[in-house]
């Protein structure tokens, strides 16, 4: 069956016709790789054909662009089953950079997790915050994210089956996974290419700092739209984050046997409810603020009410503290994007994300109650 | 380096922050403040502190911090050493007893006496002399011969003991008296182990007689000198003359410096009628103790017996001889101690007697001086009362007894003082243990302790409710000081779980628990409140364009 992807709605379509923009699609040229090679790579289509992939945004070079690691350790994923089976349990799978990560665990660091679709810029924003905390605080930290494709102008993407870590300090330290598991998460990108439901095993890049938790960073490229008036592209970034902050929200508090017959997705979205709320703050940041104008002289809470209703819903359901912020660590300049010292938007952010002195007080309020004023 | 790069609702979030841990400790503060005021002593009816703030304080505790202001020394016994001259004699004696050169008098005296070895007034005048020269043994020598030599003196002795009319002033009686009491104090002078018992008991008991008539009836609640003089043999009566209580005064002397036994007379002497003073008491009641114990201390006893019968014959005054009282009160402490009920105030008496006598010879004077000060620190003694008579006795003292001396006064002031200033306290006035100096911190614990002895009696007659606060009050005015019988005593009349609330209501430390507690609360509430605001401010900040703009200005 042939494959087409609308560059308008940035999707991937069975027919040459958009069905939701109806504009023309093109055709995916399919390398002689079936369904399931594809799956077990998570990458699209025609990432798969090595195409330079255009920058839309201003940050993180696309993961995609990265040369095809040459994978010492097994695929993240099993081959998949059959559409709608449960996915049998996945063989052990080796995340680069993970047991590293874990043995900062077991001293006692605390995670904070990024997390965001490819090429929205989580590195950038890790990086971004050292920088700004050394110009600003006069805190000095160097950078352990693994970035070998990094220039004097960018990062470079996280490769794909790989996190990156990036200590903040003694206590602290950034979860940098790369985007290509979180897509791997995703609900409609699954669907879009027949995947099963995950399985734990896709949860493994992330469980041990869910334990460890310290805070949560959201990632939203606001860019990528089809037009000035045209929201419905954050619609799937939205829905991706919905299913994370549930999943993240399970994997911190449910503690109890799952029955094998039922599936992660259809465990979680039944568990959830009844499990407490992430007790971590979560931070929501805009990326790329630097293109985004129209947006950014606006609260950013207001702009989250309105325009991204499902992840606005989702943080009042999963988190107990949470706020939105416009941030940018590059901006774009003749010869390409280039980052920016100190960056916009991420120290503020970040400190009121890390050091709040007072978070211990007992019976605090969550942001979405009437009082506080975080909800509808 | 850009300047302040910190978010807009940084300032006055952590000045009201710090502004809410102010109002935190004041509240704290304002809540202790309340709460000991509630359980102090200023929460009582006015009834009540007007009751408190007259209290009579009886020193005891103090006393005992007092006591370690002038060392724990023990106090010498005290020789009634006055042997006079004789007036009258063999000629030739009486002028080798007035040669200037010593040797030549002693040697001139010696062969009168080896010529004469049985003449009384011969062996006295010699005695006397190597008395005043300080050579005890020497005398005892040449008194002991005398006395061995003639029974002349027993007669005599035996003639008083029957007589009726006793003359003092008869030379004859004169000289076997003061012949026998100048072998007592040469004996006792030099430590003799062989004390002449024969010699101390038979004056004694030639005197007794006379003695009684005279202390008892003459003067009795009289201020006046109540003592017996016996003459010098020739001489007329004078200050110097030996006195009976000199007499006793050696006689009990001997007794608690030796081991004096007497199967014969022991009944006779602690055979009583039933005591009607507290003396008596004790006697009675260590007599049963030393016949339960074979007579153990039996000599000490016989002393406990002569001071009892002295006293006795002045009651309700006392002996007014300071070294017969500085001795009569050792003997008593000796005997006493730790069951001295109902004999304070004789103690007293005796104490304040001394100060207002003070007539022990010059060379007594430092040991007298700071033994009397010893017993006036363990004294109930007004002792604002004896201040003139202090101040002569202060001559006799160093000047580190001397400055003790004047702290004693002081405290004595301050102990009158402390009901009021602690009870009802006027603005701006001095503790009044501040002109003890030093010695106040100590001192003013004690007397903590004392007062509350003397609350706690006042506090067992009070309703049951009144009665648990005055107890509460109590402890919390004790703080550390040690806390008196009376106040265990009375707080064991109540459950426990009365008695651990008064601990708890009483003890500052568990009100400033609760005020921090207190404070802690406030803080915590007033900081979620403020952390609240903020927060919801911060929800509709952007923080990107507070950077933005900060960034925009460039560095400063």
């Amino acid at each position: 069956m042939a494959l087409y992807k609308c560059d308008a709605c940035n999707a991937y379509r069975d027919d040459p016709i958009c069905e939701k923009c109806g504009r023309e699609t093109r055709e995916i040229q399919l390398p002689d790789t079936t369904l399931e090679e594809v799956a077990r790579g998570i990458v699209r289509p025609d990432e798969s054909l090595k195409s330079p992939l255009p920058r839309t945004g201003g940050e993180g070079q696309g993961e995609g662009d990265l040369p095809a690691p040459k994978a010492p350790h097994p695929s993240p994923l099993p081959a998949a089953a059959g559409r709608g089976e449960p996915e049998p349990p996945p063989a052990p799978v080796l995340i680069r950079g993970l047991d590293e990560f874990e043995a900062l665990l077991d001293r006692g660091t605390k995670a904070v997790i990024i997390c965001g679709d490819s090429k929205t810029g989580k590195s950038e924003i890790a990086y971004g915050f050292l920088r700004a905390q050394n110009h600003h605080r006069g805190q000095a930290q160097f950078m352990t994210l693994r970035a070998p494709s990094r220039t004097d102008q960018v990062l470079g993407g996280t490769v794909a089956g790989e996190v990156w870590f990036q200590v903040i300090d003694d206590k602290l330290a950034f979860l940098d996974p790369s985007g290509e598991f979180f897509k791997q998460l995703s609900p409609e990108g699954r669907r879009q290419l027949g995947l099963p439901d995950v399985t734990e095993e896709h949860f493994a890049f992330v469980r041990r700092a869910v334990a460890n938790l310290a805070g949560v960073v959201l990632v939203v490229d606001l860019t990528r739209v089809l037009g000035p008036n045209d929201f419905s592209a954050w619609k799937r970034q939205e829905d991706d984050l919905n299913f994370i902050l549930a999943a993240l929200r399970w994997l911190r508090w449910d503690k109890e046997a799952r029955p094998p017959r039922i599936g992660v997705s259809v465990n979680i979205a039944q568990r959830v409810s009844a499990l407490p709320r992430l007790d971590k703050p979560v931070l929501v940041l805009f990326s790329k603020a630097d293109q985004l104008p129209q947006y950014t002289n606006r609260v950013p809470l207001e702009l989250a009410r309105r325009h991204l209703p499902t992840l606005h819903g989702a943080l009042m359901t999963h988190a107990k503290r949470y706020r939105y912020d416009f941030c940018h660590t590059m901006i774009r300049t003749g010869q390409g994007d280039a980052a920016i010292d100190p960056p916009c938007g991420v120290l503020l952010p970040m400190e009121w994300l890390l050091h709040d002195p007072l978070r211990w007080l007992p019976l605090q309020l969550p942001t979405r109650s009437p009082i506080l004023g975080g909800g509808k | 380096m850009t300047g302040s790069a910190h978010d807009p609702e940084r300032v006055w979030f952590l000045s009201a922050v710090l502004a809410a841990a102010l109002v935190a400790i004041a509240s704290g503060y304002g809540c202790y403040r309340y709460s000991v005021r509630q359980h102090s002593v200023a929460a009582l009816s006015d009834t009540a502190r007007a009751e408190l703030a007259g209290l009579t304080v009886t020193p005891r505790a103090t006393a005992r911090v007092e006591r370690s202001w002038i060392g724990d020394a023990k106090n010498e016994y005290l020789i009634a050493s006055n042997v006079p001259m004789p007036c009258m004699g063999p000629a030739e004696a009486l002028a080798a007893s007035e040669d200037p050169d010593p040797v030549a008098r002693t040697e001139r005296l010696e062969a009168i006496a080896d010529a004469a070895p049985d003449n009384m007034l011969v062996a006295l005048i010699h005695g006397t002399q190597l008395i005043e020269a300080g050579d005890y043994a020497r005398a005892e020598q040449v008194l002991q011969r005398t006395l061995d030599s003639t029974n002349a003196d027993e007669s005599i002795i035996s003639a008083a003991r029957t007589s009726t009319t006793l003359d003092l002033g008869n030379p004859e009686v004169s000289t076997v008296i003061h012949l026998h009491h100048a072998l007592a104090v040469a004996q006792l002078s030099h430590g003799s182990n062989n004390l002449s018992w024969k010699s101390l008991k038979n004056v004694i008991g030639s005197v007794k007689v006379l003695s009684n008539r005279r202390l008892a009836g003459a003067t009795r609640d009289q201020p006046v000198w109540s003592r017996l003089s016996i003459a010098a043999p020739g001489c007329p009566v004078s200050s110097d003359s030996l006195t009976t209580y000199d007499l006793y005064n050696n006689l009990i002397v001997g007794y608690m410096k030796s081991s004096f036994t007497d199967e014969n007379e022991r009944e006779k002497e602690f055979r009583r009628p039933r005591a009607s003073t507290p003396l008596g008491s004790v006697v009675n009641a260590q007599v049963q103790r030393a016949r339960e114990t074979n007579w153990q201390n039996e000599s000490q006893l016989w002393a406990l017996s002569n001071v009892e019968q002295v006293i006795g014959w002045r009651l309700p005054a006392v002996p007014d001889d300071a070294r017969f009282a500085f001795n009569a009160v050792q003997v008593i402490d000796w005997w006493t101690k730790g069951e001295g009920r109902g004999i304070p105030e004789l103690r007293d008496q005796l104490i304040e007697q001394m100060f207002r006598r003070r007539n022990v010879a010059p060379d007594q004077r430092d040991e007298f001086a700071r033994g009397a000060l010893r017993m006036l620190a363990s004294s109930g003694v007004n002792r604002q009362g004896l201040a003139n008579d202090a101040a002569q006795i202060r001559a006799w003292l160093s000047p580190q007894d001397a400055k003790a001396l004047d702290d004693f006064l002081a405290a004595d002031a301050a102990r009158s003082a402390l009901p009021k200033w602690l009870v009802a306290r006027e603005k701006d006035q001095e503790a009044p243990q501040a002109k003890l100096g030093p010695r106040g911190e100590a001192w003013y614990s004690a007397a903590l302790t004392d007062y509350a002895a003397a609350a706690s009696q006042w506090a067992a007659s009070r309703p049951a409710g009144e009665q648990r606060e005055a107890i509460v009050a109590i402890w919390q005015l004790l703080g550390r000081a040690e806390a008196p019988p009376e106040l265990i005593a009375l707080e064991k009349t109540h459950g426990w779980r009365s008695r651990t609330w008064m601990h708890l209501a009483s003890w500052k430390g568990f009100w400033i628990f609760i005020a921090a507690l207190v404070a802690a609360l406030v803080w915590l509430v007033l900081a979620w409140i403020l952390a609240h605001v903020r927060e919801r401010r911060l929800l509709r900040t952007s923080l990107y364009n507070v950077e933005y703009e900060m960034l925009s200005k460039g560095p400063r």
